[in-house]
């Protein structure tokens, strides 16, 4: 029993080795006394990051939803009398912002038409606004019934429109508190629609496949996945902010420790006196094995500059989470966006919320209407000006750009267009920094075509690295810390 | 030293039940949730370490002190830090008393000699040894993320064998049924490595629930009215949902209550909250930030609610 759900909470990302299994195991025979009691013996058996632990209770709900009756603690827990005072999840996140940020009253009375329409027609808003979720519930499974009997599709389409149902109620729910309760009541009605549809396929299909169905994530491997699938989906974003730092942080610290090794046999500090006279007495007093002091690491200062313009819109989510991602990661962020002009968004940065940055991209594109269009040699004048005094030779300043300076200045040789005078600024960044590192998203064979400029970037020292998802960050990582392997400089 | 939890369950695990656990927690004052009670269950059965996460000031390190008075056990606490060395946590030879046998022996025959200075009479027993060696005990690992790397590796073969190797000695093994809760915390400054979180069972600590919180200070502080209680929890509730650096913990509402009882305060007014801040905040810019923004406001929204 505890194989097939330790396989589901696998094929969900979250890691359980064989040693947590067998553990889990002897917890499952002692604690069957009720159900809240065996979720959290299982929880500490197979859960080791506090960052699973939702997608663990969802399926710990699903596959045992049957097993045991459920206590009065988390009949409590589903009706909302939680802890009022948790890590804030992503939507708590933008609940709280929405508090403090009221959305533009038009967009809120359209998405609130949207909704209401929603409800009007299918009836499963007005019955989630009465709080009859048994009735929402029904109602949407016969909405999908009519549609499809096929599991598969069945299970996809549950989860895209309870999805639907939440990120539009976020934008037109206007209270904060009315939107936290709303959001419960859609999770609720979510919980009794897949417990509907298991009793609906049982008879037909392995549970253990069924809850497969439910709890599979859109993509197979969140590494792999390419962000602009998803553009403009705001909660699929602020939930994923979160394990886009992890992966960053998971890499940071391969980064680190594959370098430690090295530097700790070369790069030793300062010789210990007191731990080398301590260490003597070993020897009868004689200072026959010295001991060094370790070098203080210095904390990463990382300045981030981010392409905003209309060439980049494809892959704007992936650059915002990664951004996002980073800051979080590393505590000394600077952050910047630009198209021909720079502005600074370290404060929306420093919120580490996906909403502000948001809210203050679409500022920048109010205020500069029209000038949507890449002037590298404009962009980097200005951002070299109001960077002036934070870029060191200790910081690494990395470019989240396609390098397509469309409107850029070049100098020309006859009918020939030359040399892009942006380059020379990205000479000067260079000098100015420890390193400079673009993270290109477009596919290597387009570099250098049509307006790219990346040979020219390359040859003035930049690194350039192709980044359009997490697995292609991964490969970076390890090209960066082999710098003179790098296939993408090592060509030119 | 006699626990809460009788000594035949402790000879007959099978008996003991989490409804002991939470009820002995209960009786040395640490008012547990189901989460803690049940991992705490589980390592006693399974014989497992714990490793407990979660921000600072939520009751991770109390709840090992609480444990052993509980059990009844001895609590064995090593404080890691960085740079914590094997020889400062596990064992380390007496080298001035080798020295000296040494000496000695250069006036007799120098036969056997290395086989006696290698022996436990000169070896120093440090906290992880000493623990290694009880028959029962409480082994306290404090702040393990402040500790390098290389120490967690260390801690592996304890954590998992329950056995220490010292080269010149040999194998270190617990007593048979021996009696040991191993109680890793970590505040999560660094993540901890796969192999030892394997070895452990998961606990994380978050900020209790606001009913569980006024339980957790009336405990404290049984003189305070309830609604005093309450007016205390709005406020620092306020003062979480603001962006500070550092947002108060339960030990740090249990001070401002003691405080304010101290100065013989039933009532929250601006004046007292902003003399007492520094006993919620810890930082400076924090308490610019709650200045700035006006305590009489976050008393008023607190306040307003109730009414409401």
């Amino acid at each position: 029993m505890i194989e097939g759900f330790v396989r589901l909470l696998r094929e969900r990302n979250i890691r359980v080795g064989l040693a947590e299994t067998i553990d889990a195991c002897k917890a499952f025979s002692l604690l069957k006394i009720d159900k809240e009691t065996m979720r959290e013996g299982l929880a500490a058996c197979l859960v080791k990051d506090e960052i699973d632990r939702p997608d663990f209770d969802h399926i710990f709900d699903l596959y045992f939803c049957n097993l045991l009756e459920e206590s009065t603690e988390s009949q409590r827990r589903r009706a909302g009398e939680g802890q009022p005072f948790q890590t804030l999840d992503g939507q708590e996140r933008m609940r709280r912002d929405d508090a403090g940020q009221p959305q533009p009253r038009d967009q809120q009375r359209q998405w609130r038409e949207v909704l209401a329409r929603f409800g009007g027609v299918r009836g499963i808003g007005r019955a989630i606004d009465e709080n009859d979720l048994e009735g929402a519930a029904e109602r949407l499974m016969e909405r999908i019934r009519q549609r499809t009997h096929d599991p598969d599709t069945f299970a996809r389409m549950l989860r895209n429109f309870v999805e639907y149902l939440k990120l539009y109620s976020g934008w037109a729910v206007e209270d904060a508190a009315e939107f936290e309760e709303y959001l419960a009541r859609i999770d609720r009605v979510l919980s009794i629609a897949q417990r509907k549809y298991l009793e609906l396929f049982r008879e037909d299909h392995p549970l253990e496949e069924l809850i497969s169905k439910l709890v599979k994530l859109d993509f197979e491997n969140l590494e792999e996945l390419e962000f602009n699938k998803y553009a403009g989906n705001l909660v699929f974003l602020v939930n994923h902010v979160e394990r886009v730092e992890k992966t960053i942080k998971r890499l940071a610290k391969q980064l680190a420790s594959k370098l430690s090794r090295r530097e700790k046999l070369a790069d030793r500090g300062k010789i210990n006196i007191r731990k080398s006279i301590r260490k003597s007495i070993e020897y009868g007093g004689v200072l026959a094995k010295l001991e060094y002091k370790m070098r203080k690491v210095q904390k990463p200062e990382i300045v981030l500059l981010c392409d905003v313009s209309g060439s980049c819109e494809w892959i704007s989510d992936f650059f915002i989470t990664l951004m996002l991602g980073i800051k979080r990661a590393f505590s000394d962020v600077r952050g910047y966006i630009f198209t021909d002009h720079c502005w600074v968004v370290t404060k929306a940065l420093d919120t580490g919320m996906v909403e502000r940055l948001f809210q203050e991209i679409s500022y920048w594109w109010d205020v500069y209407r029209g000038g949507g269009s890449s002037n590298m040699e404009t962009a980097f004048e200005d951002f070299i000006r109001k960077t002036q005094g934070h870029i060191t030779k200790k910081t690494t300043v990395i470019i989240l750009s396609d390098c397509r300076d469309y409107l850029g200045t070049r100098e020309v040789y006859g009918s020939l267009r030359g040399y892009p005078r942006s380059a020379s600024k990205i000479a000067k960044l260079v000098k100015m920094s420890k390193r400079l590192i673009i993270l290109n998203p477009e596919d290597p064979r387009f570099w250098n075509t049509g307006d790219s400029v990346v040979d020219y970037y390359v040859r003035e020292g930049a690194e350039c690295y192709p980044v359009k998802n997490l697995k292609e960050l991964a490969n970076m990582v390890l090209l960066a810390a082999k710098k003179h392997l790098n296939p993408y400089t090592r060509y030119l | 030293m006699a626990g809460l939890i009788p000594r035949e369950f402790l000879e007959h695990p099978s008996k003991l039940k989490p409804r002991d656990i939470e009820e002995g927690l209960i009786k040395v004052g640490y008012l547990p949730n189901q989460k803690i009670v049940t991992t705490l269950f589980l390592a006693f059965q399974l014989d497992k370490p714990i490793l407990v996460e979660g921000p600072a000031g939520c009751g991770k390190t109390y709840l090992g002190v609480c444990t052993a008075r509980m059990f009844g056990f001895p609590l064995i606490r090593l404080q890691c830090y960085e740079g914590i060395l094997p020889e400062q946590s596990i064992y380390e030879w007496n080298y001035h008393k080798q020295l000296l046998k040494i000496q000695m022996n250069h006036l007799r025959d120098n036969d056997g000699l290395e086989e006696s200075i290698f022996s436990e009479e000169y070896l120093l027993e440090r906290p992880l040894l000493t623990a290694l060696k009880s028959p029962e005990a409480v082994l306290l690992i404090d702040e393990i993320d402040k500790a390098d790397e290389q120490f967690e590796a260390f801690l592996l073969e304890l954590l998992g064998e329950r056995q220490i190797t010292i080269p010149e000695l040999g194998t270190v093994r617990a007593p048979p049924n021996q009696k040991l809760i191993t109680i890793l915390t970590s505040n999560s400054s660094r993540e901890l490595s796969e192999p030892l979180k394997r070895r452990c069972l998961h606990l994380y600590l978050d900020y209790p629930p606001k009913e569980l919180e006024k339980q957790i200070i009336l405990l404290h502080c049984p003189q305070m009215y309830d609604r005093f209680v309450d007016n205390i929890l709005d406020f620092v509730e306020n003062l979480r949902k603001m962006r500070l650096q550092k947002i108060p913990s339960v030990a740090e509402s249990i001070d401002f209550a003691k405080s304010l009882l101290a100065i013989g305060k039933n009532d929250l007014d601006a004046e007292t909250v902003n003399s007492l801040l520094s006993t919620l905040l810890k930082i400076k810019s924090d308490i610019d930030a709650v200045k700035r923004k006006g305590v009489e406001n976050l008393l008023r929204i607190g306040n307003n609610d109730h009414e409401g």
